[in-house]
């Protein structure tokens, strides 16, 4: 039991990292980013490459890191920016086909094969009290809560962060009080950008790369934003750890075959039921 | 000079292509197509058919069967002789139907056993038929590895589903035996402790799996991870994994593959060395089983072509009574239109070496 909910835990972080980088966005400019999967996708590649060129690992994912953070700022001035005052429907299509089209690009760039990136240590199982995991999923852990106290740290306790703040509750407000909300919406846009490549470089060695591998969590990254609350950042962790969780004692204790069933039940379920998720103040605040 | 003027002057050969070459399904389609414009490409250098040169027609199937429906008919309006189609047998199922109206040859590796069952006059599998390779499978478990308490994990896929059943009936016809655990997982998934762990609780003694080759890779790791000890057989699926790298040798270490032929690294057959030379040189990394039935299927088409003329109902004849010997080794049609019946169970060894335990 304790092996399955360790593993459930693993995966339902991956699912909250995603998700939180998910909702950073849409905090800050109300939209829906449905290409995160990609930029997922595209750190592991990134980080991929970054390995067969033979940098030091930590310089790997430093450099795979920002390279999808920059990515997310590109992404911001090109795709977001000159949709920004039309129906959010715009930017959710164009994050759509900016998906379809970064699969096609790494399909070209990498080719069709499966890629595998080097182990993060050389030991390849740890055994915590009877409970065996890999380095990496130990790794996704830690990483997880590490990302969420900096966030923590950075929104409540920095200028900046008291800016980004700002911005996401109300941008013109804000811009009155002499903040630069398009400079606050780039900022966020790194911030997810990095986060979800940082998720990229954590999942390549125990995923293998390929195309898909970023539609995988998605979906139960989404998931976790609705059951956590939109714009909630501790309910984005219970979510993912909670979608998780679900997910696999599903799949052990009644079928892998419902597992997936399950959890689009439960989406249904919150979005008719609790629209606003567990935590949704944010949400609320805006109304 | 004349000679070549009238060689260039004559009408091109049009063989058809529908393969996955982007999208998730891409590993099972653009490494075959390379194995299919190389032997196009050694056919041409050698003066083609009677002064003809060969011309591929290419459309992508993607991940989807309209896709691929559609594709089929772009490739149908170049009037080919014969197409070579996917691996997979949910798009051969979605092709064959059109191929059967416009009477053009369909030829493709999926072994699923149901493409085969539907009928289909002009449809010929170069690979093996997965319903003889799961007995095979049962057999080696039972008579071999004296295994009685039998796991599957498998892929929702119409593979996985057929692997699964056709493996239980041989099971149940072989040794009496009922598997003690079932479990299947989605194409995507990633994370498979819940069907080891499955397996693990129903106290199995042999597991075996059937996927693609990065699910098959990750169920590996999990169960090394979660130390079973359990004995691990699994599909060819496991055999490309190890050809690109997915998984290492010592990863491999008393595991078994069943495949129809061993790996063509391995195979000191001078055809398939030489194939697997030119196909790295060309791609960059080694070719697998399924890529050189690709190869040969080219091969086996351009010599009933050669013997038969290029008439589409004279080359589904050829197909249908030629015995044809490919790099591999030997084609021929049973009744349901399989060309090819060996099968090989390999075994990983601790000196990374690959050792044949049965065949057939």
């Amino acid at each position: 039991m304790a092996q399955i909910i360790a593993s459930g835990v693993a995966m339902g972080c991956i699912y909250a990292l995603v998700g939180l980088a998910f909702i950073l966005i849409y905090n800050a400019s109300g939209g829906l980013n449905f290409a995160q999967g990609e930029f997922v996708m595209l750190g592991a590649f990134a980080f991929f490459t970054a390995t067969t060129i033979q940098l030091p690992y930590w310089a790997a994912v430093v450099v795979s890191v920002s390279v999808i953070g920059g990515l997310g700022w590109l992404f911001q001035k090109f795709l977001f920016y000159p949709l920004k005052d039309r129906s959010f429907l715009y930017f959710v299509i164009v994050t759509i086909g900016f998906s379809i089209f970064a699969r096609n690009l790494a399909l070209i760039v990498w080719g069709p094969n499966p890629l595998k990136v080097p182990p993060l240590t050389s030991v390849d199982v740890v055994s915590l009290g009877g409970v065996a995991m890999s380095p990496e999923n130990i790794a996704i852990i830690c990483v997880t809560a590490c990302l969420l106290l900096l966030q923590y740290l950075l929104f409540f306790h920095t200028d900046l962060g008291r800016k980004l703040r700002a911005t996401a509750q109300n941008a013109q407000t804000a811009q009155l009080m002499g903040i630069y909300p398009r400079r606050m919406i780039g900022i966020t846009f790194i911030m997810s950008g990095a986060i979800a490549g940082f998720a990229g470089v954590l999942l390549a060695p125990i995923f293998l790369i390929d195309t898909d591998m970023g539609g995988a969590v998605l979906l139960k990254s989404f998931i976790a934003v609705v059951i956590g609350g939109f714009g909630s950042i501790p309910g984005v962790v219970i979510g993912g750890i909670g979608i998780g969780l679900i997910e696999i004692l599903t799949a052990v204790y009644v079928s892998s075959v419902y597992k997936d069933a399950i959890c689009i039940a439960i989406l249904i379920v919150f979005l008719i039921a609790f629209p606003r998720g567990l935590l949704g103040e944010a949400v609320k605040e805006r109304g | 000079m004349a000679s070549q003027a009238h060689a260039q002057a004559k009408p091109k050969i049009t063989i058809g292509a529908v393969l996955p070459l982007t999208g998730v399904l891409a590993p099972y389609g653009k490494p075959n197509l390379e194995a299919i414009t190389l032997a196009i490409d050694e056919v041409n250098k050698a003066g083609g058919i009677d002064g003809r040169e060969l011309e591929l027609v290419v459309e992508d199937t993607q991940a989807s069967n309209t896709t691929a429906i559609n594709a089929l008919n772009k490739v149908l309006q170049s009037k080919p002789v014969a197409v070579i189609g996917p691996g997979l047998g949910t798009q051969i199922l979605a092709l064959q139907p059109l191929t059967e109206k416009a009477k053009v040859t369909l030829i493709g590796g999926a072994t699923t056993p149901g493409v085969t069952q539907q009928g289909a006059k002009y449809y010929f599998r170069n690979s093996s038929n997965d319903a003889f390779d799961k007995k095979f499978v049962a057999k080696f478990i039972i008579d071999d590895l004296k295994k009685t308490k039998v796991g599957i994990i498998h892929v929702m896929a119409e593979w996985g589903y057929q692997g699964r059943d056709y493996l239980s009936k041989d099971l149940k016809e072989i040794g009496n035996l009922t598997p003690v655990a079932v479990a299947s997982y989605q194409p995507t998934d990633k994370d498979m402790t819940a069907q080891v762990t499955a397996m693990t609780s129903a106290g199995a003694d042999a597991v075996f799996v059937q996927g693609y080759p990065i699910d098959e890779s990750l169920t590996l790791k999990k169960f090394n991870q979660l130390g079973s000890n359990a004995t691990y057989l699994a599909s060819a699926s496991t055999c490309k994994a190890f050809l690109r790298d997915l998984v290492t040798a010592s990863e491999l270490v008393g595991k078994y593959c069943q495949a129809p032929d061993i790996l063509p690294t391995l195979n000191e057959r001078p055809g398939v060395k030489k194939f697997v030379a030119d196909y790295k040189q060309k791609t960059g990394f080694p070719p697998d089983m399924y890529i050189a039935q690709d190869y040969d299927a080219v091969k086996m088409l351009v010599e009933i072509m050669k013997e038969k003329g290029v008439d589409r109902d004279a080359i589904r004849d050829g197909f249908k009574s030629k015995s044809y010997e490919g790099i591999l080794g030997n084609y021929k049609a049973d009744a349901e239109g399989t060309l090819w019946h060996n099968r090989v169970m390999m075994r990983f060894d601790a000196d990374g070496k690959v050792t044949v335990v049965a065949r057939q």
